[in-house]
């Protein structure tokens, strides 16, 4: 794609996302999700091939269902509340319609299905904008509509989200399916404390972003889409291998990496609030999200997978893929734990 | 605290930066000295703890854990030493800086006095383990062996991650010097019995209780040297120095609850005793010994009077050194004959006689003969026992006599008796592998002199 076109195709989703966060009323909240949407699909059909195509399509649907359903859910809040401003939603209807709308442009259960499918037809990169960027403006509109969101609703969907992002997960060896299934899951987990403790949802946001940044661009250095291309790696960069397995750790929440701070903070919050068996079901369904991503450890860092001979030879050649920002990002997705107490500052 | 924790992290530079052959001797030069430091921990006020900061303390039950801690990470490196000669320098580093990072993890562990900041630490000290066992461990079936050992532990303290939140949500506070003063009895409700199972099990699983060791025989078995030495010496205590400190929270439900758990560790002591008579893979047999000795402890930490608990804290040091030792033992076989079957590596006292003093020895640790620690532990155990349900005296007496039978079986099997005739050709004992023997025996024996120090904090 030529560089003024991507300049301003990228300009546009930022921009989407920005009109979305920044703005209090709603007609242009439904501008800046659309603006996003059909900046994003030239940018899902870079590779232009019927697969990619597919996948954009299947984008396009869902995302412009949610579009109108968020919408219907304003008429009505229009209609019984008088005015367009983002604020709490007084009337059930409308606030079950917005939040059925957001969810289904996040991708959690049972909205789900998309998910895993237009990640696979995309490239690594469109991939990693999907995953990460494109959360931020539903989240940040379920941030500002959490006072009113029918906690019932929200938490059955977190919980099947993380059952989906667990179970669908287990079968999988492409890595963006996999990467599919993680977001579904921790979508699941973010949902679950949007009603008691929003803070902690924007917790969970960033540190999410932030390993699934790095996490993508680990496997763009090696252009790795499968779990065997990935297991070539020890032959050629032997400590992206070692990367790759404290970053799977810390996407599975195990303590001391910062993947834990989340689940932890979650299940505080969540624990406040008098509910134990939700946190403690999530916490256990989350162990199925570790494991695919211990299989994906195994085949790549702990064990040495037989390669061809050709690849004894990648040694000598140094790498020369942009990996930007890639060791503050692998640093602050794995190491933020002892930080965890200044999260006190948002008292 | 800080002159342990520092030095031990100070140990990973050191592993980097050294001359390629310094690397050993460096590490083990400087955690020898760390382990002297520790000792001074060992110098406990009566009725009170040592509290140097805000965030660590210690007192007498995690003083001598701390010590032995610390105390087994030269000897994991000196038994490593052998089996890692052949691969490349930067492996060899890598190893090396997952047993300095487990160690460093441990240390924190035993002496943290926030239950949050224990619980992470618990589950910290997983990760290097999780990584020595797949990845240096020998046999294909280490992948199954580090699954089983990451899920079986995780599935047990996931609720405890809950149970401790909740509880913090009580209480208003989880350090734990100051619950003490706090506490309030727990009554016998549902939702009272659930906590307790959610905080014990994670406990459960690591000891292992018999119902839940399905990880240990394959950990244990799969792991390198150091990994077994490691696991069967210092995580294992994890779970019972964890479960002795939560029962002070969980009082006075214990009484009701610890049934179907003291049943478990009952039958299951005289179960994995008498599997032990079965086995023919060395390192599976000392494994199981390892789960028939920490059910003893679990019947100990049950039971919760001052003698059960002092037997529970002597008998976890004594088994450490004891069960790491009778690892080397198993390992120094390992690495000349490359099989654990015992009946491959027969009739060594002709060949190796003073490796055979070393396996006397160890097996008369094992089976608890006077007057070692040993024998202190199980001797307390058993009397707090039958003071608790006379009946527990049979089952008691049933494994001392297994235990007996099992560890003489395997000293028989591999050093008395004709030598089978492919073993002539090995390599003698190296000074490396009667160090490290002694370095474990010695203060086993020792500490038979003085067992006040690691009698707990109920002396």
């Amino acid at each position: 794609m030529k560089p003024p076109i991507l300049i301003i195709i990228m300009a546009t989703i930022m921009t989407g996302t920005m009109i979305v966060m920044l703005s209090s009323h709603w007609l242009l909240i439904w501008i800046g999700f659309e603006m996003n949407m059909l900046a994003i699909i030239p940018i899902l059909m870079k590779k232009y091939n019927p697969r990619a195509m597919e996948a954009s399509t299947k984008y396009f649907l869902t995302q412009a269902t949610a579009s109108m359903l968020l919408m219907m859910g304003v008429t009505i809040n229009l209609l019984y509340s008088g005015q367009w401003v983002v604020s709490k939603i007084s009337n059930p209807i409308a606030s079950i319609m917005m939040t059925t709308a957001l969810t289904m442009k996040l991708g959690l259960s049972p909205f789900h299905f998309w998910v895993p499918e237009v990640t696979q037809g995309i490239t690594l990169m469109s991939g990693m904008i999907l995953l990460t960027w494109q959360k931020i403006a539903p989240m940040s509109i379920l941030y500002q509509i959490s006072p009113s969101i029918n906690t019932n609703l929200l938490m059955l969907m977190a919980l099947t989200s993380v059952l989906v992002g667990g179970w669908g997960g287990l079968n999988q060896t492409q890595l963006r399916k996999i990467m599919a299934y993680s977001s579904i899951a921790h979508m699941g987990w973010m949902a679950a404390i949007i009603t008691y403790n929003p803070t902690m949802m924007v917790l969970n946001l960033t540190l999410y972003i932030l390993m699934t940044l790095s996490t993508f661009m680990l496997f763009m250095l090696n252009s790795s889409t499968t779990t065997l291309s990935l297991s070539h790696m020890w032959n050629k960069f032997p400590l992206i291998t070692s990367m790759i397995l404290i970053l799977m750790l810390s996407l599975g929440g195990l303590p001391p990496l910062s993947g834990f701070i989340p689940k932890w903070m979650i299940i505080q919050e969540l624990t406040k609030n008098n509910m134990i068996i939700i946190p403690t079901l999530m916490a256990i369904t989350a162990l199925l999200n570790l494991y695919f991503y211990l299989r994906l450890t195994y085949s790549t860092a702990l064990t040495m997978f037989p390669s061809t001979n050709n690849m004894k030879m990648k040694w000598q050649f140094e790498y020369t893929k942009k990996a930007t920002l890639l060791p503050p990002l692998i640093i602050t997705s794995t190491m933020l734990l002892p930080l965890t107490p200044m999260l006190s500052v948002l008292d | 605290m800080l002159k342990i924790i520092i030095p031990t992290i100070m140990l990973i530079p050191l592993t980097w930066m050294s001359k390629p052959n310094m690397i050993w001797i460096n590490t083990t030069t400087y955690g020898l000295l760390i382990s002297l430091i520790s000792l001074f921990y060992l110098n406990q006020p009566n009725d009170n703890t040592l509290n140097p900061s805000l965030m660590f303390f210690s007192d007498s039950l995690s003083a001598p854990l701390l010590a032995l801690t610390t105390w087994l990470l030269p000897l994991m490196l000196m038994a490593s030493q052998h089996h890692l000669s052949k691969e490349p320098l930067t492996r060899k580093k890598l190893y090396i800086s997952m047993l300095i990072l487990l160690q460093l993890f441990l240390i924190m562990t035993f002496t943290a006095s926030e239950l949050i900041f224990f619980y992470i630490l618990f589950e910290a000290t997983l990760i290097p383990t999780l990584i020595i066992i797949t990845r240096w461990g020998n046999q294909t079936e280490r992948l199954n062996a580090g699954l089983y050992f990451l899920f079986y532990t995780l599935m047990g303290s996931l609720p405890l991650l809950v149970a401790l939140l909740y509880i913090h949500n009580f209480m208003g506070s989880l350090n734990f010097l100051m619950i003490q003063y706090w506490i309030q009895p727990l009554p016998n409700s549902w939702s009272n019995i659930f906590l307790w199972l959610a905080c014990m099990m994670a406990f459960m699983v690591k000891m292992p209780l018999y119902g839940l060791h399905l990880w240990l025989p394959k950990a244990h078995v799969e792991a390198p040297i150091a990994g077994s030495m490691v696991l069967a010496a210092v995580l294992l205590k994890l779970g019972g120095y964890g479960m002795m400190r939560i029962t002070t929270l969980l009082n006075p439900l214990t009484n009701f609850m610890a049934y179907p758990f003291m049943m478990l560790s009952l039958w299951g002591m005289i179960m994995t005793s008498s599997i032990c008579l079965r086995q023919t893979d060395l390192k599976s047999l000392i494994a199981y010994s390892s789960v028939s000795h920490m059910a003893l402890v679990i019947v100990a930490v049950l039971i919760q009077t001052p003698w059960s608990y002092m037997g529970a804290t002597a008998l976890m040091i004594a088994h450490g050194l004891t069960s790491s030792m009778l690892f080397c033992l198993a390992n120094s076989n390992y690495e000349r004959i490359h099989s654990r079957t015992m009946i491959l590596a027969r009739g060594l006292q002709t060949l190796l006689p003073l490796m055979a003093a070393w396996w006397l020895l160890a097996s008369l640790t094992n089976l608890a003969l006077p007057p070692t620690i040993n024998l202190i532990g199980e001797l307390f155990v058993v009397m707090s026992s039958f003071s608790w349900s006379n009946i527990t005296i049979i089952l008691m007496g049933i494994n001392i006599i297994i235990t007996a039978l099992y560890s003489l079986y395997m000293l028989i099997t591999t050093q008395r008796g004709k030598y089978s005739h492919h073993i002539k050709n090995i390599k003698p004992s190296f000074t490396r592998e009667n160090a490290l023997m002694t370095l474990h025996l010695l203060p086993l024996l020792l500490l038979s002199l003085n067992p006040k120090i690691i009698l707990g904090p109920i002396y």
